[in-house]
């Protein structure tokens, strides 16, 4: 075994140990009404449950973060590290780029083709942006219709789009592949673009959001003279510009990280039409020791986007997650 | 003369003005919701009912003209006939997947859930914890499966490298295999759930604790009475959008097994059905999509089943309310002056206790 991992493990142990003997020994005192009076003794009466609570997250969040810190460093570790010296996550020969230089110069064995991993990127990026900005145009025009305009069976409408929020999109993908044959998209960017713009959740979310406005902000929008259209993007997108936000995130964020569907629409299809996931993918598929530093390097290529906008964007976007909990 | 004239041009005033409002009203509200209302009719309702009549037929998505009528055929053939190889395979598949969802599930609220009770207490940093708890989740699925082939990958892996093993894994035993996808799921899966349940921890009213305490109640005890149902409709939620997740599990299987490894058995010891659903649409056979879309609904009816169960658990506490609300309004009609009978007192706190 490894004797870093062996030290670890004993200090893990040991930690644990400590706890249990500081718990016993705190609640024994508690339950015999022994008041601790020095700072320290003070300190554990009142707050062990949140004292046992920070170590534990603490050992927790180690173990947790250990996969990403793992595919970092490795996708910096060089091939030669990975044949004779495996297992160790600072390599003895240092840190290279090369995972990354292979990645943009990696040849299908098959057909001797270049990956063009700046495509799938490009592809990517055209895909998660066009329908964000898209879904968010449409889904908030319609919430703003749904909200602020008066029109027959306008509740009739909303429920019914809600309930078909029921059908699994598992029942639908066969026929929607089908459908984009018929439409003659079915091998184009197109394929993954408009099928998410008649999503129903995020329609919800912004209808949800928009119906906290005050009403009497549109009226007197209305008696100044403006146009719906005009109280749309000059009102009503400013006053909501973060539950946009938070629903664009996660537009971007699934049409990014989307696997299946760009999977089956454009599988079999050219290698120029697929998106970073898919061909990761491809890519992942074999699980040599001469390819792990380079798929690890794909994982991060594809992995760096979502977190620098995790870390940039975190409160926001743990808030929104937050809140599509409440409305259940 | 002069006044017929008057009342047609009234009459005229009055239906073009009608008119205008017409179309300023509803013309406006319709452009505005049209949009996302075409794409919503165009891939949300038309593939369903497409769907549907697809899964009657055989079809031939290269030659969509070749269609040939199969009635409930293929249904039947999915249902009953156990030789069928698509027959054998879907179930085999479903199996899978409905086993691996009743261990998953569990374990995708538990411990988020007890992630979430130590956030909640607020020790120092939590704010830093909750977002590296959560930060695995955002990642995209082929990513975090190629950091897990890394790490328990067969003779250069590193767990193996570490622990001074050799066992393999992602190829030998489906068993292992399915393990090390099951902590794929955990890595990334339940990071939502965590939050959501976080937040309805933070939401449950302090004032209940306190009146928990006065009355004696402490401890796992408080923990059943007070904080559960607070969190009750969360955890549904949760609990649901967990079970219909698992239900669509692909992304973790293709990534780490692609359905492998093979066993005296079965080729695709570890295929979930939506795998076995892609390999189908990517096998190269243009004319199975009528079975293939027959699959699809079978599954989408059971959960759609599920999420109809969901939806009943839910409704029930809605009606208590709204049984209460009309109790009040009840009690209220009847008269201030007029003293509430004990039986009619006490359907009130009953009704509390049920939520």
């Amino acid at each position: 075994m490894n004797s870093l991992v062996m030290a670890s493990l004993i200090i893990l142990v040991v930690i644990i140990v400590a706890m249990i003997v500081l718990d016993t020994v705190v609640l024994s005192l508690k339950r015999k009404k022994v008041l601790l009076t020095n700072r320290i003794g003070m300190y554990f009466q009142r707050n062990l449950f949140k004292f046992n609570a920070f170590v534990f997250l603490l050992i927790f969040s180690i173990i947790w973060i250990i996969p990403l810190v793992v595919g970092i460093l490795g996708s910096f570790t060089s091939q030669y590290s990975f044949t004779y010296h495996p297992g160790q996550l600072f390599p003895e020969d240092g840190f290279t780029f090369d995972n990354y230089l292979n990645f943009f110069n990696k040849y299908d064995a098959a057909s001797g083709a270049r990956y063009p991993v700046e495509r799938w990127m490009l592809n990517s990026f055209i895909v998660s942006a066009a329908s964000t900005v898209l879904y968010l145009l449409f889904a908030g025009l319609s919430a703003y219709a749904f909200v602020f305009l008066n029109f027959k069976f306008r509740n009739v409408l909303f429920t019914f789009m809600l309930f078909t929020m029921v059908i699994p999109g598992v029942a639908t993908m066969t026929p929607q592949i089908a459908n984009m044959a018929n439409l003659g998209i079915s091998k184009s960017l197109l394929a993954l673009i408009l099928p998410g713009l008649g999503g129903v959740g995020g329609l919800y979310l912004i209808r949800q959001f928009f119906l906290g406005i005050p009403k009497d902000l549109i009226e007197s929008a209305h008696m100044d003279g403006a146009s719906n259209l005009r109280i749309f993007f000059k009102v009503v997108l400013p006053v909501g510009k973060s539950v946009f936000f938070v629903q664009g995130l996660f537009c971007f964020m699934g049409g990014w990280n989307d696997l299946l569907w760009p999977q089956v629409i454009l599988g079999t299809a050219d290698m120029n039409l697929w998106t970073l996931q898919v061909g990761i993918a491809a890519l992942s598929q074999s699980k040599t020791a001469n390819t792990i530093g380079l798929n690890l390097a794909s994982a991060m290529f594809s992995a760096v986007p979502i977190i620098l906008l995790y870390v940039f964007m975190q409160n926001k976007i743990i808030e929104g997650v937050a809140s599509s909990g409440v409305k259940g | 003369m002069k006044n017929e004239r008057m009342t047609t041009v009234s009459e005229y005033a009055l239906k073009r003005s009608k008119r205008i409002g017409f179309f300023k009203r509803y013309g406006t509200a319709f452009a505005f919701i049209s949009p996302h209302l075409l794409f919503f009719l165009a891939f949300c309702i038309y593939p369903l009912i497409f769907g549907i009549v697809m899964s009657l037929f055989k079809y031939n998505i290269a030659d969509p003209t070749q269609i040939e009528w199969r009635g409930l055929n293929n249904y039947i053939t999915l249902l009953f006939r156990s030789d069928n190889i698509y027959n054998q395979d879907f179930w085999y598949a479903m199996g899978n997947t409905v086993l691996f969802a009743l261990v998953v599930v569990p374990l995708s609220i538990i411990v988020p859930m007890f992630m979430a009770v130590c956030i909640n207490a607020k020790p120092r940093g939590y704010k830093i914890f909750r977002a590296l708890i959560y930060l695995p989740s955002v990642l995209p699925v082929s990513a975090s499966g190629i950091i897990f082939i890394a790490l328990f990958g067969h003779l250069f892996g590193y767990i193996n490298q570490w622990f001074g093993t050799t066992i393999n894994w992602l190829d030998s035993n489906p068993m292992l295999a399915w393990f090390v996808i099951l902590l794929l799921c955990m890595w990334g899966g339940w990071g939502g759930n965590f939050i959501i349940l976080n937040a309805a921890l933070k939401n449950v009213d302090k004032s209940l604790y306190e009146a928990a305490a006065v009355d004696g109640c402490v401890g796992f005890k408080r923990v059943l009475a007070v904080t559960l149902p607070a969190i009750k409709q969360q955890l549904i939620l949760c609990i649901f959008n967990t079970v219909i997740g698992y239900f669509g599990l692909y992304g973790q299987i293709y990534v780490l097994t692609n359905a492998g490894p093979i066993t005296n058995d079965t080729p695709h010891s570890t295929m979930s059905v939506m795998w076995f659903l892609q390999s189908l649409i990517n096998g190269g056979r243009y004319d199975i999509y009528g079975m293939v879309s027959a699959m699809g609904l079978l599954l989408g009816i059971i959960i759609g089943a599920i999420t109809a169960i969901q939806l009943i658990v839910t409704r029930e506490r809605k009606s208590g309310t709204k049984l209460q609300t009309e109790f009040a309004a009840y009690v209220k009609a009847r008269g201030e002056g007029e003293p509430v009978t004990a039986a009619a007192a006490a359907t009130p706190t009953e009704v509390n206790g049920n939520e």
